[in-house]
């Protein structure tokens, strides 16, 4: 049987990591240290933890992925191509559980992968929160954007994690995953007319930018935090720090759009080191890069905005 | 009067504009015709300040055109995924003080609370429309603002361009179709291989089908009746 999707997916992987350049360093220890997470996970008998948003990342691809009609059309055993592409995704971090006792969740991640192919549920563009303008100003598009497609599970991990605010590290967990999420609503690069309607010079704008954007997250998790270091006040140092950590991971994500900016482009290459780099800050010693780095391509993004935002 | 001198523009040094010197009265409407690939498109751009020329200089009056002045109205209208059209809308600040969305609307029939994504190529055609109406700039670009719309919203824009004169703006006009230029038009310029190869002012404006297509009739009848 042939894999061409596999295949695809493999030239695709390719041209992202020629897109990030150096830093494609950085995706490997991130992946391996995700992979080591994921053992410690089933090893300590908290397999829930991995299966379930491994299984649920797949279902949302396999709900809003666009090419099911070129699949189901165009390729031979589509079903097969889609669990593989799925088994694929995955399998480095589910497949630990084969060497621990929760063993039994390897075979069973398979199954729940091999059914996702026949789930035929389409996600339907529709505009939700209709008067969301009159709360994020609508200059802030990017955040009426990312949180209208992704208000489901914005609102069921922020619930989540409020829920369990007094456990330790958990909510910081959840909040962390939902700063991964945020990340991608700077995927997408906006017109001329919208980049240039603030009328700023291009350091300016950043500035403007980083605030207004940077205040949601401080607004959105702050309330979390406060109650859970009353909680667990032996996290206080921890706690302290997790803010400005994801508050310089989201200067970081706004600052790279921009020092690659034109009209109208998708930079959706940018993901992967966003997320490598989000998932390197859960390491100690890791922690500043996101802040030097948001040094570094503040001048990079400042730059490129000169060419557009200046006469 | 807006004028252009030593305009050049070229990509992976393949020149597209090549040396335009030219002056455009202001307060008029002006069409810009030529063939695919003549070089509209990468002039409007030049404009609007979207593209650096290799050299030249744009002036309105005696000063070098900035951002500010152009309100630039593209071919394809990209607009950022996820947003309803109020929201599209809103992004801008209004500094026309006549601008009245609930009127012009009430022509459009744009499902602002809608997102946009969802529109039709005349629905955003429509909306980028609106967002450059809301600002007042003394230069309008409308690069095929006719593409997409229907016979009724084609009269509309016409309607639109012909009021922004009378405010004493200056617009850029092009079009694939002539009629419209036609109906709206005070001078249209032929841009041919790079350059203004001439202007026709609104009396002249019959022979521009002869100009533009005359050889291409020719040739295209041998060639198809040839071919079919």
């Amino acid at each position: 049987m042939r894999f061409p999707l596999l295949y695809i997916r493999l030239r695709q992987l390719q041209r992202e990591f020629q897109t990030i350049g150096i830093y494609a360093v950085l995706v490997l220890p991130a992946a391996f240290y995700f992979m080591w997470i994921s053992y410690r996970q089933f090893a300590n008998k908290h397999p829930y933890y991995i299966v379930i948003p491994l299984t649920f990342l797949c279902a949302m691809l396999q709900i809003n992925r666009k090419d099911k009609q070129f699949i189901f059309s165009h390729l031979e055993n589509p079903h097969w191509q889609l669990f593989t592409e799925y088994t694929a995704l995955t399998l480095p971090f589910f497949s630990a559980a084969v060497f621990t006792k929760s063993w039994l969740y390897f075979p069973l991640e398979i199954v729940a992968l091999f059914c996702l192919p026949f789930l035929h549920l389409e996600a339907r563009s529709k505009a939700v929160l209709k008067n969301m303008s009159r709360v994020i100003p609508a200059a802030h598009f990017e955040w009426i954007a990312g949180v209208r497609k992704n208000i489901a599970l914005i609102t069921a991990l922020y619930i989540l994690a409020a829920a369990f605010c007094w456990f330790r590290i958990l909510p910081l967990f959840l909040l962390w995953f939902l700063t991964t999420m945020i990340l991608s609503f700077y995927s997408e690069c906006e017109s001329l007319q919208i980049l240039r309607e603030t009328g700023q010079p291009a350091g300016k704008f950043l500035l403007l930018k980083l605030y207004g954007h940077c205040k949601y997250i401080v607004l959105f998790f702050t309330p979390l935090i406060v109650v859970n270091t009353l909680c667990n006040p032996e996290f206080l140092l921890i706690n302290l720090l997790f803010i400005p950590v994801q508050v310089a991971l989201l200067c970081f994500a706004i600052l790279l759009k921009y020092s690659l900016y034109a009209p109208n482009k998708l930079e959706t290459g940018n993901s992967v080191l966003l997320t490598s780099i989000a998932v390197l800050v859960s390491l100690p010693y890791f922690l500043p890069i996101p802040v030097i780095l948001a040094f570094i391509y503040f001048y990079k993004a400042k730059k490129n905005l000169n060419y557009y935002l200046n006469d | 009067m807006i004028s252009i001198s030593g305009l050049c523009v070229s990509f992976d040094n393949n020149p597209v504009l090549k040396k335009i010197n030219v002056d455009f009265e202001q307060g008029l409407i002006h069409g810009i015709v030529g063939l695919n690939g003549a070089g509209k498109s990468t002039f409007f751009n030049v404009l609007a300040k979207s593209i650096r020329p290799d050299s030249g200089k744009l002036l309105i009056g005696k000063n070098a055109i900035t951002i500010r002045d152009t309100a630039y109205l593209e071919t394809v209208n990209y607009f950022f995924k996820g947003i309803t059209g109020t929201e599209y809308l809103k992004i801008f600040t209004q500094t026309n003080a006549d601008f009245k969305l609930s009127v012009l609307q009430d022509y459009f029939k744009l499902p602002l609370n809608e997102l946009v994504e969802n529109y039709s190529t005349g629905m955003k055609k429509k909306l980028a429309l609106l967002g450059i109406l809301k600002q007042d700039r003394p230069v309008f670009l409308m690069d095929e603002p006719f593409n997409g719309l229907d016979l009724e919203t084609n009269k509309i824009v016409e309607i639109i361009i012909t009021t922004l004169q009378e405010k004493q703006k200056t617009i850029f006009v092009s079009s694939h179709i002539i009629e419209p230029l036609f109906a709206v038009c005070d001078k249209i310029h032929l841009l041919e291989n790079g350059t203004f190869s001439k202007y026709f002012d609104k009396k002249d404006f019959d022979e521009i089908d002869n100009e533009l297509f005359a050889k291409l009739k020719y040739e295209a009848r041998e060639v198809i009746s040839g071919a079919l």
